[in-house]
């Protein structure tokens, strides 16, 4: 950085996100962008995608959980070889919770026919989407405070299948209530059958 | 493309009962989305954490029949329930609801609030803790007003305070 901190002489106005002042250099436009103090508009931030097929487990394991405190992953393009349900699990510290200490909400609507209340107190995993059909499914998840290690990891849901001759959509959420850090989760099939997909992992700025 | 554009962040470092986010909804843009993050009560309690939004001076928003909801909680150890009021001084569990350690979180999305001759509407899904287990709230709200709403305020009225949490803020493009 020059003496003359961001371009301006012969004082060194305040910079902040939406109130930059000054003409900028790329090097200035580089450590005011390190800085969290240079207005770039675009706060839905992609870290990471993939696109499966034919897998029964996808590893999100560089997830910048520091970074940001809300996370946005989004699906679509999910079918499974044989009617199967995408369940999720934390990573805390890199070791995978594989215990009972999952617990959620989601609920079940259809177009035809009666939903239903899908809840557990004591599972060993989140559910991605709980749809337990091969036909497409697409939505999403919020995660909340996966980095913050003195409170609970949320999950909040939305997603919708096509299970011919019916639709259903699906909306909840979940936890890990235990205060830990969260650095990455996995995907995968609660009965082992393949999946395709294309997932998308996106952190939302300032949101820590 | 939908673009989230940052506005303003708060932080809540004081206990409270209602914490207001002011002068953050212009007519720049006709979306907004609210993302609330770890609020925590004081005590021990189960505690709805609410929404009401700020006039064009600033000011509460809190007429008995001000407001409308629909939510719907998906508790993950109790039946799933239904909460509706068409005539609220609140729109109820907007921001999730909290016991003290848990920390609810939400993402909201409102309509119009800025455009004086439309009614705000808004779109959200929280999550916090029963008191027992986790719950989530899908809901929709309503401010049948045609006037401008510049904030919005996060609030309980059991008279019990919280003092943590974040909220961001951005306009939608």
């Amino acid at each position: 950085m020059s003496t003359s901190e961001f371009s301006y002489i012969p004082e060194s106005p305040e910079q902040s996100f939406g109130n930059n002042k000054g003409i900028f250099t790329p090097t200035d436009i580089y450590d005011l962008t390190r800085a969290d103090k240079y207005t770039n508009y675009g706060q839905l931030e992609l870290i990471e995608t993939q696109t499966v097929s034919g897998v029964t487990t996808v590893d999100f394991t560089s997830i910048k959980e520091d970074e940001y405190g809300v996370h946005l992953l989004i699906g679509h393009g999910l079918n499974k070889s044989t009617s199967d349900v995408v369940c999720l699990r934390f990573y805390e510290n890199g070791v995978l919770e594989t215990g009972s200490v999952y617990k959620y909400g989601y609920e079940e609507l259809q177009s035809n026919l009666v939903g239903q209340q899908i809840r557990s107190t004591a599972q060993t995993f989140l559910q991605f989407e709980v749809a337990n059909t091969a036909e497409d499914t697409a939505g999403y998840n919020y995660f909340y405070k996966l980095g913050d290690n003195t409170s609970y990891s949320y999950q909040t849901s939305q997603y919708i299948n096509d299970d011919a001759p019916r639709i259903k959509f699906y909306f909840g959420g979940g936890s890990l209530p235990q205060n830990s850090i969260v650095d990455g989760f996995r995907l995968f099939t609660n009965s082992g059958n393949n999946f395709n997909g294309v997932f998308s992992l996106y952190g939302l700025k300032f949101t820590l | 493309m939908t673009n989230l554009q940052f506005i303003e962040k708060f932080t809540i470092q004081n206990s409270t009962s209602a914490f207001s986010c002011d002068n953050v909804l212009t007519d720049a843009y006709d979306i907004y989305c609210i993302v609330s993050k770890n609020i925590k009560l004081v005590g021990t309690t189960q505690t709805n954490l609410s929404m009401r939004f700020l006039d064009s001076s600033g000011n509460a928003i809190t007429g008995a029949n001000d407001y409308g909801y629909a939510v719907r909680s998906t508790p993950a150890n109790t039946s799933f329930v239904n909460s509706t009021d068409g005539s609220s001084s609140l729109i109820q569990n907007a921001f999730g609801k909290d016991d003290g350690n848990e920390g609810a979180s939400a993402v909201i999305y409102l309509f119009n609030p800025a455009n004086a001759s439309e009614y705000t509407y808004g779109v959200f899904q929280s999550i916090g803790d029963n008191g027992t287990n986790v719950e989530t709230y899908k809901g929709i709200c309503l401010y049948p007003t045609q006037a401008t709403v510049r904030g919005f305020q996060v609030l309980e009225t059991a008279s019990r305070p919280f003092d943590e949490g974040t909220i961001s803020v951005y306009g939608v493009r």
